[in-house]
């Protein structure tokens, strides 16, 4: 099959920052599926998402191996084939439709800044055939409406709109439903799902919410610090859980227990250390080796884990503190 | 089992740019000592409007709230700082509810101050100790909450709201700011303040899995209105409400084979219908009696309350 | 390495000269060279020698210890009456602000009728009415200068009353006079410090105005308004009478602006 995205070895730092906000990820899309990335705040999710593009702070640090969307080097990439590659080939949906757009400009202006004059009044017609396909009723008149005009779920629309208009090959959607009420989510979830099949495109979900991806991911990593802990498919992820973090994940989601179990409590201030496992200063399973080691991504039971002790911890052999 | 605090046919109304907006019509709720009340609804529900006129920063149009039998109009103006100790906030943005200019210390001293407890040795003892029962160390006491993350604000907000020993927590969308990791963190906090300290909570949020989680009861609110009142394995088991239901197939998780299409998305206020049912326009049972005239709230046994008409048909009998 | 550090020290420069600016209005005594009042008119109106740096005026006093001198009278009550008018209109803009109502719309037509004048004909106007002395001047100059305060911080007490942390305050039961003074006022100062510095700049100009015209300080002062007024006379013949005020003048007034728009750089960014 062919891969859409390929990222190989990618690290980012931060000045100020002694833990990098990504070490060492490799990752790939396919064509037509939906890869989710779960994470903390702080896991590098984002960032590992927006390298594709690079779209990232200017005083951060970014190096790899290889950073390959469609045809185009990324790592080469500069001036406006950057843009243009973000603009057409790329469809980016971000967080919290509240403060993404300007309040002072029409939702339509907005949508269409991006692209040269000559292409807006051909992309315009273009914008209010995806803003229906959305299901945004109206949306010749919603043109000239201002962003305080519209609900939170309405702007998410429109900004899925705006990120078909290049005719994208892959959608990027970070974290598209956190600031929005469950109702809404579920709602713009599907949404999200039906596009992506519909127009056979890639994309990529981030969440910290990993029931959230559940419903549209074919594939998710899960990560932790910078770091992959797990990956695999979406369903036997979320199913059989491999490594701690994502057995907590999954534990600390209201609902995720069907019976009213309080969620697993994890340590919440424990130094995250550069050396070895970075999950082992809150890792119940820690040994001594998870401090000193840094545990590869291998293949085990049908996903990929990256924890010395995944055998022993699903037999229970290890012991628990 | 006494009631702490009672919502009595509460009405509020705004004036808006585009005309009047009635933010909640004939609430009626209870809180009782020491449980934990879930308020469900979406955005412009009318339930952060309840918060505010529970903690008094607004007054309610028609009806009125008691506070332990006293009317709150009547305790704020006869002594105000008196209810103030007995009803707490605790907001959605952990950020924005402190002072960026204050350290931790002194945002957590503030409360202690403006009420004249202790003095400057005991309050500092005190915070400490406020600081511990939410599981923060002293080394907190000197930040400024630019420097703190948002599960840890969170966490200071929640001591500075226990710093006058309340009866009564109001949080307010407390967690929906939060990464799931960290709500679990803080829904645990809760859990143990209202089992070591005895105090209420009126837990409010839009998202069903974590009220439910959380509470005794549940009141599920829409466009202002109460729609029901259950316990909260009833509410799980077999609700009562069109919109119960629909929030409840709308949070579920394992549920990609449920064909509960509820439309969601377009909840606008300009939508509400002026007449009968408010849901009526979005609920797949409704009738043209639903658009007439407006449903009233029903009890269906103990601690069961619902505003629909066909409640009896479509759920007490079984029917899916 | 070499490089930013020089593009940093670059940046500073203002704050350096602002620093001696201040060194030398607190002990002119350090840096002048001859007493401003001794008269000598045996040497008057003399051209800059390297005993009389800025040369002599129609009375022999030497100009550069006049134009140190000066200083002080010039910028030090510039220092004060923003120090003066930023307080009073920050109490009444916050107060304004906060109260609302009628307070708020009685305080604002108040501030209205100032604001319609411009700046220097309202200073005239009053300084005239009071007084002609630099302490009736000074006076004069508060007046004008309060209401602009008054106004910006009403706008910025207005947002600030909605932030969350205010409405959190208030659930914990925080009087109002509490609010503004903890919460409030503080959140403005920014906003205040940075109109306060360019407000000196434009401050200095008025009262040397002022005193240019006969309103302000009155001889000997070694005011620097003052100076150039009384170089007037002699400018066809003593060009560096009024040329070193002047030039210092300008100098400062630059100075107090370019710093002002610093600060107002760094707290939009």
């Amino acid at each position: 099959m062919n891969r859409i995205v390929e990222v190989s070895s990618l690290s980012v730092r931060y000045p100020g920052s002694e833990i990098p906000a990504v070490s060492d990820v490799s990752y790939y899309v396919e064509a037509s599926e939906c890869l989710a990335i779960v994470g903390e705040s702080g896991s590098g999710k984002s960032t590992t998402a927006l390298a594709t593009m690079k779209l990232l702070d200017p005083s951060a640090e970014m190096i790899a191996a290889e950073v390959r969307v469609g045809e185009h080097d990324i790592l080469k990439a500069k001036g406006s084939e950057l843009l243009s590659i973000r603009r057409d080939f790329i469809g980016t949906v971000f967080q919290d439709p509240s403060s993404n757009w300007n309040p002072s400009r029409k939702i339509g202006t907005q949508l269409l800044q991006p692209f040269p004059k000559k292409d807006r009044s051909e992309l315009r017609s273009l914008l209010i055939e995806n803003m229906e396909q959305v299901g945004i009723d109206r949306a010749k008149d919603r043109l000239s409406l201002y962003p305080y005009n519209l609900s939170g779920g309405m702007l998410q629309r429109a900004m899925i709109a705006g990120a078909l208009l290049g005719d994208p090959r892959l959608l990027i959607a970070d974290e598209p439903t956190s600031a929005l009420d469950v109702t809404v989510q579920a709602d713009l979830l599907r949404l999200l799902s039906q596009l992506q099949r519909g127009k056979a495109l890639s994309m990529i979900i981030i969440s910290h919410n990993l029931a959230v991806v559940t419903q549209v991911s074919n594939r998710v990593l899960v990560m932790f610090a910078g770091t992959i802990v797990e990956s695999g498919k979406t369903s036997e992820v979320l199913s059989n859980p491999r490594h701690p973090y994502t057995k907590n994940l999954i534990a600390s989601i209201p609902g995720m227990e069907k019976k009213r179990k309080t969620p697993l409590h994890t340590s919440p201030d424990a130094k995250i250390t550069l050396a070895g496992c970075r999950y082992a200063s809150r890792c119940a399973f820690a040994q001594d080796l998870c401090a000193n080691v840094k545990p590869e991504l291998r293949s085990y039971r049908g996903s990929q884990v990256a924890c010395h002790f995944a055998e022993q911890i699903e037999s229970e052999v290890v012991n628990v503190p | 089992m006494s009631t702490l605090l009672e919502v009595r046919n509460v009405s509020k109304s705004f004036n808006l740019k585009d005309g009047n907006v009635k933010a909640c019509s004939n609430v009626n709720l209870k809180i009782h000592r020491g449980e934990i009340l879930g308020l469900v609804g979406e955005s412009g529900s009318g339930k952060t409007t309840m918060s505010n006129l529970i903690l008094g920063l607004e007054t309610p149009d028609e009806g009125e709230i008691f506070f332990k039998d006293q009317e709150l109009s009547e305790i704020i103006t006869k002594d105000q700082k008196l209810f103030r100790r007995g009803v707490q906030g605790v907001f959605q943005q952990p950020l924005l509810a402190l002072d960026s200019l204050r350290t931790i210390q002194w945002s957590m001293t503030e409360p202690l101050v403006v009420h004249d407890i202790g003095n400057s040795a005991s309050r500092k003892v005190k915070v400490r100790e406020l600081l511990g029962l939410v599981g923060l160390d002293e080394t907190y006491l000197q930040r400024y909450p630019n420097q703190l993350s948002g599960g840890q604000l969170q966490r200071v907000n929640i001591a500075r709201a226990l710093a006058l020993s309340p009866e009564l927590l109001i949080c307010d969308e407390a967690v929906s700011a939060l990464d799931v990791s960290v709500q679990a963190q803080i829904i645990n906090l809760f859990l143990e303040i209202k089992s070591s300290l005895g105090v209420a909570l009126l837990f409010i949020s839009h998202d069903l899995e974590v009220v439910r989680h959380l509470s005794d009861r549940i009141v599920v609110m829409y466009a202002g209105s109460f729609v029901e009142e259950s316990k909260t394995d009833d509410l799980v088991e077999n609700p009562l409400h069109p919109y119960s239901r629909a929030l409840l197939s709308a949070s579920s998780i394992h549920d990609s084979t449920e064909a509960d299409n509820w439309d969601m998305s377009t909840f606008r206020r300009e939508d509400l219908p002026l007449v009968g049912c408010k849901f009526a326009p979005r609920c797949r049972y409704a009738e043209d009696s639903c658009r007439e005239n407006e449903p009233e709230t029903r009890s269906f046994g103990a601690d069961r309350q619902s505003a629909c008409f066909k409640t009896e048909v479509l759920f007490l009998k079984g029917n899916q | 390495m070499k490089l930013n550090a020089l593009v940093s020290a670059k940046r500073k420069w203002p704050y350096v000269l602002l620093c001696l600016l201040i060194i030398v209005v607190m002990f002119p005594g350090f840096f002048a060279t001859h007493d401003p009042f001794a008269l000598d008119v045996v040497n008057r109106l003399k051209p800059p020698t390297s005993e009389h740096l800025f040369g002599t005026d129609e009375g022999g006093r030497d100009i550069y210890s006049r134009v140190i001198y000066g200083a002080r009278v010039t910028i030090g009550s510039s220092l004060f009456i923003v120090a003066l008018a930023a307080s009073i209109g920050t109490l009444i803009g916050a107060a304004a602000g906060w109260f609302g109502g009628r307070l708020d719309w009685y305080l604002m037509r108040a501030v209205d009728v100032f604001l319609a004048f411009p700046y220097f004909v309202l200073a005239m106007a009053l300084a005239a009415s009071i007084g002609r002395n630099m302490s009736s001047s000074i006076l004069a100059l508060i007046l004008v200068w309060w209401p602009g305060y008054a106004r910006m911080v009403r706008g910025q007490v207005l947002s600030i009353k909605n932030e969350l942390y205010i409405r959190v305050s208030k659930t914990i039961g925080t009087s109002s006079r509490q609010m503004l003074f903890w919460h409030v006022i503080p959140h403005t100062k920014g906003a205040i410090i940075t109109r306060s510095t360019l407000d000196i700049g434009y401050v200095i100009i008025v009262i040397t105005g002022l005193s240019f015209l006969g309103l302000g300080a009155q001889n000997p002062s070694p005011e620097w308004g003052l100076l150039i007024a009384n170089a007037k006379t002699y400018v066809l013949f003593a060009w560096w009478y009024s040329f070193f005020p002047g030039l210092v003048l300008v100098f400062v007034v630059s100075l107090f602006v370019v710093i002002g728009n610093k600060l107002s750089n760094e707290n939009l960014g």
